[in-house]
């Protein structure tokens, strides 16, 4: 069955089932790691035509017409002075979440000292990520629960995971759509003293994962809203995956 | 700096910084391979142009989908794009003529001075390979494989076009798949 869904060969009703029962599995989550790149690789095997020359000039010139407003709007508090040895006009560091790169805009200034540490934060971001996923996995105490999805995650299963200690949760989804353009999901963890930001991330292929940290303790809510890229200080959207957590026994 | 020369994920990292002749490289360099998977999928020349237009936007405007950690950067381009043509066929209802490897022309990456020679041998090396890989099961097993991954069949839509019990589908797959595993593990492995 795992060919078949690395081959995106089943319903997605049963693509459900697998994804969770692969949040159970670190066996199988390997095997299908493999079947997927096994499967990615019969792209390369397709006979090659060319498409028309006009597709490149297309193409090239979307992107540069979706460039300039891009920059242009960046927000003010953002910029830094200008440059003039260099002629830099603009800086802007945009954090996008732990399952994402950290992307740095700029018209000029692009040196080569900023692609190394962001790429190097960037890193040790999937790192942490995936030692926390692994981590989580392996915990005897993990308890689970179905979240319930609307708006944009309609189509979506989510489910969300947390340790007994109430030191780590994690929000699993499958079949979740890439968020608007310019905007991210953003968790929110609900405690008594009001919301609390967990963390942005955004989808993968329609699949997701997130880990958040619960400070020692559940929260009574988890939620997850649209936010603007880098995140908002308290929810502005509404909570397309949500779930009541119950007390533990 | 000379872009045909860089990495892909090197590209990748100055698409962030919105670096139009990035953008460029990584066109020249796997157009051809995008549009030709679109193309291997829905049969259609235009919406095969209009599968590659958005792939490619898609990660000027997301170069941060790409996760370096999680496999080589052609294989997930090319998966986006696979995606993308079974989404739309299945939107659209619109099925193609399935081959097998053996009906298709063998054509290589065109010769292009704009790429890294190397680069581009290597590609085709890989090519070759999963071709003979293909090539090497068993008929009726690269026949079920190929209708679920350039059709986006599942295996009860491919059991019932091929009049088989889907036990029977299922099987083929799963062996198929494990014989494909076994061959290109090197590939696999340097992913």
């Amino acid at each position: 069955m795992l060919e078949a869904y690395a081959l995106g060969a089943v319903p997605p009703e049963e693509g459900a089932h697998i994804e969770e029962h692969l949040s159970d599995c670190l066996a199988c989550w390997e095997h299908l790691s493999e079947s997927q790149r096994a499967a990615a690789l019969l792209a390369l095997a397709v006979p090659l035509e060319e498409p028309c020359e006009s597709l490149r000039q297309r193409i090239i010139a979307q992107a540069r017409r979706e460039s300039e407003p891009a920059i242009e709007t960046v927000p003010r508090r953002w910029h830094l002075p200008r440059l003039v040895a260099v002629g830099a006009t603009a800086v802007v560091l945009a954090a996008v979440g732990a399952l994402s790169w950290s992307l740095v805009e700029t018209r000029n200034l692009h040196s080569d000292y900023h692609d190394i540490q962001h790429q190097a934060t960037a890193n040790q971001q999937q790192v942490d990520l995936t030692r926390n996923m692994v981590g989580l996995l392996m915990r005897p105490d993990v308890e689970r629960q179905a979240m319930v999805t609307s708006g944009i995650a309609a189509g979506a299963t989510a489910y969300y995971m947390w340790t007994r200690d109430g030191k780590l949760g994690a929000i699993v989804c499958h079949g979740l759509p890439d968020p608007p353009e310019g905007k991210v999901y953003q968790v929110w963890l609900s405690y008594d003293q009001g919301p609390v930001n967990g963390g942005t991330f955004t989808a993968w292929q329609e699949q997701s994962q997130h880990v958040v940290s619960l400070q020692g303790s559940w929260p009574a809510a988890v939620g997850v809203s649209v936010e603007p890229q880098g995140g908002s200080a308290s929810p502005s959207g509404e909570m397309v995956i949500s779930a009541s957590l119950s007390p533990l026994q | 700096m000379d872009y045909p020369d860089l990495a892909d994920e090197q590209l990748m990292t100055r698409l962030a910084l919105r670096d139009i002749r990035a953008f460029e490289a990584l066109y020249d360099r796997y157009g051809t391979l995008v549009y030709s998977t679109a193309l291997r999928v829905v049969g259609d020349v235009q919406l095969a142009e209009d599968i590659a237009q958005e792939v490619f936007l898609r990660i000027w405007r997301r170069p941060d989908h790409y996760v370096p950690e999680r496999g080589r950067f052609v294989t997930w381009l090319l998966s986006v794009a696979r995606n993308g043509a079974v989404d739309q066929i299945r939107t659209r209802g619109r099925r193609r003529r399935h081959e097998t490897a053996g009906e298709e022309l063998e054509r290589e990456l065109p010769g292009d001075e704009r790429q890294d020679p190397a680069l581009m041998a290597q590609l085709a090396d890989e090519r070759q390979k999963v071709r003979r890989a293909l090539a090497s099961l068993p008929p009726e097993q690269r026949r079920v494989i190929e209708m679920a991954y350039y059709g986006g069949y599942t295996q009860q839509e491919i059991a019932e076009m091929l009049s088989q019990p889907l036990g029977t589908v299922k099987t083929r797959i799963r062996l198929g798949m494990q014989k494909l595993r076994a061959t290109l593990a090197p590939e696999i492995g340097g992913e």
